[in-house]
């Protein structure tokens, strides 16, 4: 993918997380540490929209750029947990996050800047660390998420539960 | 934006009820489309009925998206503070119990420490998410800014 910031959209995207799901790495192969690869992606607000109304919050910060302008944040913005979308925009079909039967265990982000439409964002990711417990395989996630001025907007830790 | 608050006048022990929400599949696979995680643990029944962890358990049906509850837990917040000179900083979140289609969810805040740094102004906030049969959901730490 060209690392040009053309607009992300959802025609862009594989929704079809089978395909390909042998490639991915297994809990044996994640290697703590290693940084995985991924892409920047520049949002719109069609898309930070999108994913407003899917939480059902139509706060006007996100969808009304007159009234947007008239508060301390001068502008649109989106909701602080936007980055749920971009662990999976920002990576590749091949990575782990996609394996069906993944289980989001718990998520912690820490929001420095709020993100606007318009930014591109650029994740960091990796597989920090790796666990068993009670019978089942588990991985902690890192994640580091800067914007076009390389300006951490983000940062946090999640920890999945592995299908294998 | 008016009635804002500031910083003394929230008290330790300050509790309000969030975010309510009745889950649907509908809002599950709504939520897999625009977050991009398409994950069958979300939409595929069968990919459910054949899928058992190595712990043995098992889920009822789909489930709903970790994520999507964390976009509960911090819409409570933004629609709290956002307002009122505040600013969501952080969230920390435990999934402890699966959300099923069908399930209404609540989410409910309590003001549980303040802190005053050489910069800043926090409040530590417990999160917690139940359902209707009155099971946890979802437990979070929050940290929250008030900017005067």
């Amino acid at each position: 993918m060209s690392e040009t910031s053309s607009a992300f959209s959802a025609e862009d995207f594989d929704y079809d997380f089978w395909k390909d799901a042998e490639k991915r790495a297994g809990w044996d192969d994640l290697e703590p540490g290693e940084v995985v690869e991924s892409k920047p992606v520049t949002i719109t607000a069609d898309i930070i929209q999108r994913y407003a109304r899917s939480i059902g919050d139509m706060n006007p910060l996100y969808f009304d750029e007159e009234y947007a302008k008239t508060t301390r944040f001068g502008g649109l913005i989106s909701p602080p947990s936007i980055h749920a979308l971009f662990l999976f925009a920002c990576t590749t079909h091949d990575h782990f996050m996609r394996t069906p039967g993944t289980v989001n265990m718990g998520q912690n982000w820490w929001i420095q800047h709020p993100v606007r439409p318009g930014d591109t964002i650029t994740l960091t990711a990796r597989c920090l660390d790796k666990v068993i417990r009670k019978g089942n395989t588990f991985a902690i996630h890192d994640n580091v998420f800067r914007n076009q001025h390389d300006t951490v907007v983000c940062s946090g830790r999640g920890w999945t539960m592995r299908p294998y | 934006m008016t009635a804002e608050f500031s910083y003394a006048d929230i008290a330790v022990g300050h509790s309000f009820d969030g975010v309510k929400v009745d889950v649907t599949r509908e809002m599950i696979k709504e939520f897999a489309m625009a977050s991009f995680d398409n994950n069958p643990l979300h939409w595929d029944d069968d990919f459910i009925a054949e899928t058992t962890f190595a712990n043995g358990k098992k889920f009822d049906t789909v489930i709903g998206h970790g994520l999507m509850t964390y976009s509960f837990m911090v819409r409570t917040m933004t629609d709290w503070l956002w307002p009122d000179n505040g600013n969501h900083r952080r969230l920390e979140t435990r999934f402890r119990s699966p959300v099923y289609p069908g399930d209404t969810i609540q989410v409910r805040v309590e003001v549980q420490d303040k802190r005053e740094t050489r910069k800043g102004k926090w409040l530590v906030c417990g999160l917690t998410v139940t359902n209707q049969r009155g099971e946890t959901v979802s437990t979070g730490d929050a940290l929250a800014e008030i900017l005067n």
